[in-house]
């Protein structure tokens, strides 16, 4: 559904480059006819941080977020890199737990 | 006992209990606090460039694990939250050691019997006459030459009468948790500020309740660790599970839950698949499942994307 969000906020990028965060993101990418190149595997996101860090480089990365959600990789990758959080969407608090 | 003590206040998972005893400590034996907010995330990285003595807290390690050694050889305090740090093995002979993990009890009293052992209750605590304090750690991390007893981690169990509460959320979703207290009638501990934040609260009833944004390897045996422990003193908990890419740490620490053959329940605070495999596994090990999304996306309107060569997927 993020992903979707993501897309159908039509981002002006025609060369870009995909990472994510685990297999089943890829695999959503897959089926959009996109291809990841980067697939953290890592649970831990400061090891995730360090690992993309060594394929980014120098280079600049847009990472779509949620508003109100956590912040983890990206308050890591800020850090060394040039890292823009753009946020896509917000989460609200939709029901209590029924009994 | 003079020196300096590096604190990365900005990261914090102490309680204010915790903190405010820390700082005292420091002020009764002239220790200079050295504030270190918006240093490095890696406790690794910050030790590397500060030699001395320090207090580092970082966010995406957070575990309630906390290690006080006072290190009479070179007088200081060092705290330590995610290992049994090498020096607690190195403190004087017969030194009184408060403990609130059994299994570190174990291992520390293998490795050091002449140590006093002594339960941790946390606001009993002497700090005039106590030497070290740990409490619940990451075994697993525990360096290699001293991880000798293979204990499983899983059988990791606080002690009687030395209740946690866990809470590991996201900003912003105090409402789920104070959903989940009011559901579990449970009291609720502390005050939780900050995002993945968790609090560890000794001397009162046990409470478990566990939201998992981003589930590392860290939390997964002290989740079923909990659970063990809240089965066993027969209380209820909750397993709240936000993300699917860490369905297989989950299944597995449910499977072992299951191995134990408690009564199950668990909550997942997401709408899952009625023939998912989640869902297979549960009815499989007649686990009740109540699962239930507690919150909606809405997407925000972007008026400007900046240039990039990437981009990063991590929801």
């Amino acid at each position: 559904m993020l992903l979707e969000f993501y897309f159908n906020a039509h981002p002006p990028y025609q060369k870009v480059r995909y990472a994510c965060w685990g297999a089943a993101l890829a695999k959503q990418l897959r089926e959009m006819g996109l291809k990841a190149e980067f697939i953290g595997a890592s649970e831990s996101a400061i090891t995730l941080a360090k690992q993309f860090q060594l394929v980014l480089g120098k280079g600049r990365v847009v990472i779509p977020g949620i508003k109100n959600g956590p912040q983890g990789i990206q308050s890591i990758l800020k850090r060394n890199a040039q890292v823009h959080v753009v946020d896509i969407c917000i989460a609200n608090k939709t029901s209590e737990i029924s009994k | 006992m003079s020196g300096s003590l590096l604190i990365n206040f900005n990261q914090s998972t102490f309680s204010d209990a915790w903190y405010n005893a820390v700082l005292k400590f420091c002020k009764d034996h002239n220790i200079v606090i050295n504030d270190a907010v918006n240093l490095l995330h890696s406790e690794f990285e910050l030790l590397d460039f500060y030699a001395g003595p320090s207090i580092n807290i970082p966010k995406s390690w957070a575990t309630d694990a906390i290690a006080i050694t006072k290190l009479f050889e070179s007088g200081y305090v060092g705290v330590c939250l995610h290992d049994i740090p090498k020096s607690i093995y190195k403190l004087p002979r017969n030194c009184k050691l408060y403990c609130a993990c059994a299994t570190a009890k174990i291992q520390l009293q293998q490795w050091r019997p002449d140590y006093q052992f002594l339960d941790l209750h946390i606001k009993d605590i002497d700090w005039n006459t106590t030497t070290a304090v740990c409490s619940i750690n990451e075994l697993d991390r525990v360096p290699e030459t001293l991880n000798r007893f293979d204990i499983s981690t899983e059988e990791l169990i606080p002690n009687e009468n030395q209740g946690l509460a866990m809470v590991y959320y996201k900003k912003a979703r105090t409402e789920t948790f104070q959903a989940f207290s009011e559901l579990m009638d449970l009291q609720l501990y502390g005050i939780f500020k900050h995002n993945l934040n968790i609090r560890s609260v000794f001397n009162t009833p046990p409470l478990l309740v566990y939201t998992a944004a981003y589930v590392e390897d860290a939390y997964r045996w002290m989740f079923t660790s909990y659970v063990l422990f809240a089965h066993k003193a027969h209380l209820p908990y909750v397993l709240c599970i936000e993300k699917g890419r860490v369905l297989h740490t989950v299944l597995d620490a449910i499977e072992k839950i299951a191995a134990r053959q408690f009564p199950q329940t668990v909550f997942i605070s997401r709408a899952i698949h009625e023939h998912g495999l989640l869902m297979q596994l549960c009815n499989k090990l007649q686990i009740s499942v109540r699962a239930q999304s507690l919150s909606e996306y809405r997407p925000i309107t972007i008026t400007q994307w900046p240039e990039t060569d990437w981009v990063f997927f991590n929801f």
